[in-house]
């Protein structure tokens, strides 16, 4: 740690000391430990812990002797804090094992708390605060364009190219890849589907990427008509390569044959599909090599950089401004690059997950906080249930301090075995997550329990312990209560009346507000499930297709494949429809592309454009199909609703003419189908335009069957995969249920719902524990008194009706002020919230019957036995 | 001085941390950090005081006006030093000459001697 942020972190801590204290001797304890701090730099780690830990000591003890109400004079030092101690400490774990119930009990609810924490701040410091896996990665940034419309668009290659070239001032290193595709990759004689993108030269060595082994692109190997070169990631080399040496080692992408040169590590990881921080593809190629670039207006390139040491990227922000007008100005090609957005990596990287992860991280800490609560009212309870025993102790001159220590020591005593079972939770907490949660959280390979883990999770647990233990050690030690015992004896006191109601406030509010926030995600996960997405997915399988390049060179074999593959599938009987599309529905890397009528100055929208066979909308099951057959088949366009509504205000557009971005020709209106919700169940429906894809062969490389079945799925599977290898046995197919995918866009929900609902039911359970263990002490505290009333002949109901009137007074003020606070929750997650408003009365109403029938039982079972009590038994014992 | 050793008489008997807070300033004013220097070095082990502790204990003595606070002249630093007052130049001594009778009382070299 560097010296300014110890000084930072002991000023942090300062903050324990009260206000008045702080303001007079801050600046004078700060020159002390920068003194001191000074002294420990570059010495062993022995001395920086043993710095840190009479660091922490003086500072508890001061905060203790300036706030606790006792304070006297300057009569405690380091030294009396550890006067007699290994004595409190034996006591201390005497107790603990005395009592294993009470034990067991409180540290098992630490420990869930603690689970809940670790696991949070794990995943909060590996995913969002830890520096991607580059060398120096805080200088790297993406890049896109910006046009004047404000629109944010992917980059072009000869965008990104001059940027590369023009921009050296500004960066050190710029990267171009491709999204990666699922191509058929040619290895000894046998089409593999992999996943398959192209960099440009630097791309690699703006990422700080080393090969682990062979050596990355020469310059000579990008360039057009390069010596055609191949870089492997280790998975791909390990697995299909068998780890054969590098030299002679060849595989065909396309109808080029490609030496592997290079082979680079598993840790790599880069930007894959959208947004999604991946396992990169398999099998990179040069891209400068290729002349299929695109123009300045086809977007769709990772760009990434590297910032010049000192550059900021406001000031980067500025050149590349410059920069791109310049280029405006130069190149007269249309462009979209008006402006240049850069954003760090990182920031983009993680920023679909930052808030779901900073809401878990608030969460945990919620449900901490109710395990502390529990733990301080448990110690406080055995503490006024052990008024007898303190009494001797101040009898005997024990000081305040004294018993201030033992307390806290007990508390500290728990934290131990809590730390222990949390931290074995957090650890199948985080399996779990790390099994369930890989499509929603990016980094989740690099979510590491190391050491500091471990060691930030005993920092919390004894902040908690201490935090628990300092409750009721200020109740305990407090004037008042020390006087009462010394003057009236262990009899007198029964103390804290208002501290307790206040613990089961705090408890039920917190555990009702986690109950809100886990409902209002529920209602929310139940309303993109059941959203229509415009098709049905229900007993559909859809069959991947890369056709091998070198056979299928011919387009007009391509077509001859699909519809013979086509033909034999609608033959079989299990086969209840089958289609053909080139974008899956709901599939994240659905392109749009503008799309206008043909008319001057038509209006505009974006649209997803598709080739399709007219079978797949009965396929998809997209309802509402109105088409003209043989126009379709003629070469005309479907357009959606959508569309429809948008640029022909709802009129039949059937024979106008459309055009889309994404096709070369103007296009006529053969019919109008029903929309389809692309990306996922959040999203808008956007328009679409479908065309024939007999009459685009030359783009039909990759597609989709959609076949839909009415037996089981194996029967269909296997009858899917008689028909493609009936029609041709080397082309390699992939197959899922479509519902998959469906499924896969509600992941995000899915994994904060889970977590939110998880981390409010435990904090419901330990609400209660927290209700039981005070009522119960409290009837237990007046069992005499009830007994007193019963004999005088009061009904039991009246005894009930008391104690449980203890345990759900606090608990229904509790609710009130939850509600109050669920608005301001619910508008603070508005960002995670769909279909459902912030404040939803549903949700409120559940959520405060659920946290006052938690308090009501629990606050039932003990009032049930006050009111059993024979008088008589109570008041012989006395 | 007469009166202000009737004062000091006040405070005696001094805690041994006070005690060596004063002895450590006897010969010159002195920086927290290196009273804290001073005191620690007077027990091997565990520090008799950390700087929160430290503070309260200057704040004490200042209270009683044994110490003061002074503003060194030196260029760079602004390190506040602290510094004997009369009143606690003569309790330290004092309280030294009240150990050294406890020291020839244990030792048996009384010259009163127990009666």
């Amino acid at each position: 740690m560097i010296a300014a942020d110890a000084r930072r972190m002991y000023r942090a801590l300062l903050r324990l000391l009260p206000r008045a204290f702080r303001a007079e001797a801050e600046p004078e304890l700060l020159e002390v430990f920068d003194a001191g701090y000074a002294r420990i730099i570059g010495g062993s780690r022995i001395a920086r812990i043993r710095f840190w830990t009479l660091t922490l000591c003086d500072l508890l003890l001061t905060a203790v002797a300036e706030r606790a109400p006792f304070r006297r004079s300057a009569r405690v030092s380091v030294r009396t804090l550890f006067m007699g101690l290994t004595h409190d400490v034996r006591y201390a774990a005497r107790t603990l094992i005395y009592r294993p119930g009470w034990t067991g009990l409180n540290a098992g609810t630490l420990a869930v708390g603690l689970a809940a924490t670790i696991v949070a701040s794990v995943l909060v410091r590996n995913v969002l605060l830890a520096p991607l896996p580059f060398p120096e990665s805080e200088q790297l940034v993406r890049l896109r364009e910006v046009s004047d419309d404000g629109g944010r668009w992917w980059p072009s290659f000869p965008n990104a190219r001059d940027w590369r070239d023009q921009a050296g001032s500004v960066f050190r290193g710029v990267g171009i890849a491709d999204v990666p595709r699922v191509r058929v990759v040619m290895l000894d004689g046998t089409g593999l589907r992999v996943s398959v993108s192209r960099a440009a030269g630097g791309l690699f060595e703006t990422l700080g990427v080393h090969p682990l082994a062979g050596r990355l692109f020469s310059a000579d190997e990008n360039k057009p008509g390069g010596p055609p070169a191949a870089i492997v990631s280790e998975a791909f080399w390990r697995g299909p390569l068998a780890a054969r040496p590098l030299e002679d080692l060849h595989i065909g992408v396309g109808d080029t044959q490609y030496a592997i040169v290079g082979v680079l590590p598993a840790s790599f990881r880069f930007l894959g599909d959208g947004a999604a921080w991946t396992t990169p593809a398999d099998v990179w190629t040069p891209m400068e090599r290729d002349s299929d670039l695109g123009m300045r207006t086809s977007h769709g390139y990772h760009v990434v950089a590297r910032l010049r040491t000192g550059m900021t990227v406001d000031r980067a922000r500025t050149e590349m401004n410059a920069l791109a007008a310049r280029l405006k100005r130069q190149i007269h090609e249309p462009t979209q690059a008006d402006a240049v957005e850069i954003r760090p990596l990182q920031d983009f990287v993680v920023a679909r997950v930052r808030d779901p992860l900073r809401w878990l991280l608030y969460a945990s800490l919620a449900v901490l906080l109710v395990a502390c609560l529990d733990l301080a009212a448990s110690i406080l309870a055995q503490g006024l249930d052990r008024t007898r025993e303190l009494s001797i102790r101040i009898a005997l001159g024990a000081s305040p301090l004294r018993l201030v220590r033992h307390l806290l020591i007990q508390a500290t005593a728990l934290a131990l075995p809590a730390v222990v079972v949390g931290l074995a939770l957090a650890v199948g907490a985080l399996a779990c997550i790390r099994a369930e949660a890989a499509a929603t959280l990016p980094r989740l390979d690099e979510v590491v329990f190391d050491a500091r883990a471990g060691a930030l999770a005993v920092f919390i647990a004894l902040g908690a312990a201490l935090l628990a233990g300092i409750l009721p050690a200020g109740v305990l030690a407090s004037h008042r209560f020390t006087e009462r015992l010394r003057v009236r004896g262990a009899g007198a006191a029964i103390g804290s009346r208002r501290l307790w109601p206040a613990l089961i406030v705090t408890q039920v509010a917190l555990s009702m507000l986690l109950l809100v926030g886990a409902g209002l995600l529920l209602r929310s996960f139940v309303a993109a499930v059941n959203v229509d997405l415009g098709y049905d997915a229900a007993r559909v399988i859809a069959v991947d297709i890369s056709l091998p390049e070198v056979a299928y060179a011919e387009p007009a074999r391509r077509i001859e494949f699909y519809d013979r593959a086509l033909e034999r599938l609608r033959a079989n009987p299990a086969v209840t429809a089958a289609g053909l599309t080139s974008v899956l529905p709901h599939e994240t890397s659905a392109m749009t592309a503008p799309t206008f009528r043909d008319s001057a100055n038509a209006r505009s929208i974006f649209a997803a454009y598709r080739l399709v066979d007219d079978g797949y909308f009965e396929a998809a099951g997209i309802p509402q199909v109105q088409m003209d057959r043989t126009a379709f088949r003629a070469g005309g366009a479907l357009v959606d609703r959508t569309l429809q509504r948008v640029l022909w205000k709802g009129r039949n557009p059937q024979g106008d003419r459309v055009q889309n971005n994404f096709s070369d020709r103007v296009l006529t209106v053969a019919g109008v189908v029903g929309s389809v919700r692309e990306w996922n169940q959040d999203a808008e429906t956007t328009g679409a335009v479908y065309v024939d894809f007999h009459s685009r062969p030359a783009a039909t490389g990759a597609m989709h069957l959609l076949v839909r079945y009415s037996g089981t799925e194996q029967a269909a599977a296997k009858a899917i995969r008689q028909a493609i290898a009936s029609t041709d046995p080397i082309v390699p197919i992939a197959m899922a249920p479509l519902q998959e995918r469906v499924t896969a866009g509600l992941a995000d929900r899915r994994f904060l719902l889970i977590l939110a609902s998880g981390f409010g039911a435990v904090a419901l359970v330990l609400a209660s524990v927290g209700v039981y263990a005070l009522v119960a002490f409290g009837v237990a505290r007046r069992l005499r008194e009830s007994a007193i009333r019963l004999a005088l002949g009061a009904p039991p109901s009246t005894v009930r009706t008391g104690a449980l009137s203890v345990g759900l007074l606090p608990a229904a003020v509790g609710v009130s002020i939850a509600l109050l606070a669920s608005v301001w929750l619910g508008r603070a997650l508005r960002s995670q919230l769909f279909h459902v408003n912030a404040v939803d009365p549903l949700v409120l109403t559940c959520a405060a019957i659920a946290a006052i029938a938690a308090a009501w039982v629990a606050a039932a079972l003990p009032a049930r036995r006050a009111a059993r009590v024979d008088p008589a038994d109570i008041l012989r014992m006395d | 001085m007469q009166s202000s050793h009737r004062e000091s008489r006040l405070h005696l008997p001094l805690r041994p941390s006070a005690f060596a807070v004063l002895a450590a300033l006897a010969e010159r004013p002195l920086p927290g950090i290196d009273i804290l220097d001073a005191v620690n070095a007077t027990v091997p082990g565990t520090p008799l005081l950390g700087p929160g502790t430290l503070y309260r204990l200057l704040r004490e003595l200042r209270q009683q006006q044994l110490i003061t606070r002074v503003d060194t002249a030196a260029a760079d630093e602004r390190q506040a030093h602290h510094e004997l007052t009369p009143a606690g130049r003569a309790t330290l001594r004092a309280e030294a000459a009240r150990l050294r009778r406890t020291l020839d009382l244990a030792d048996g070299r009384s010259r009163t001697g127990p009666r």
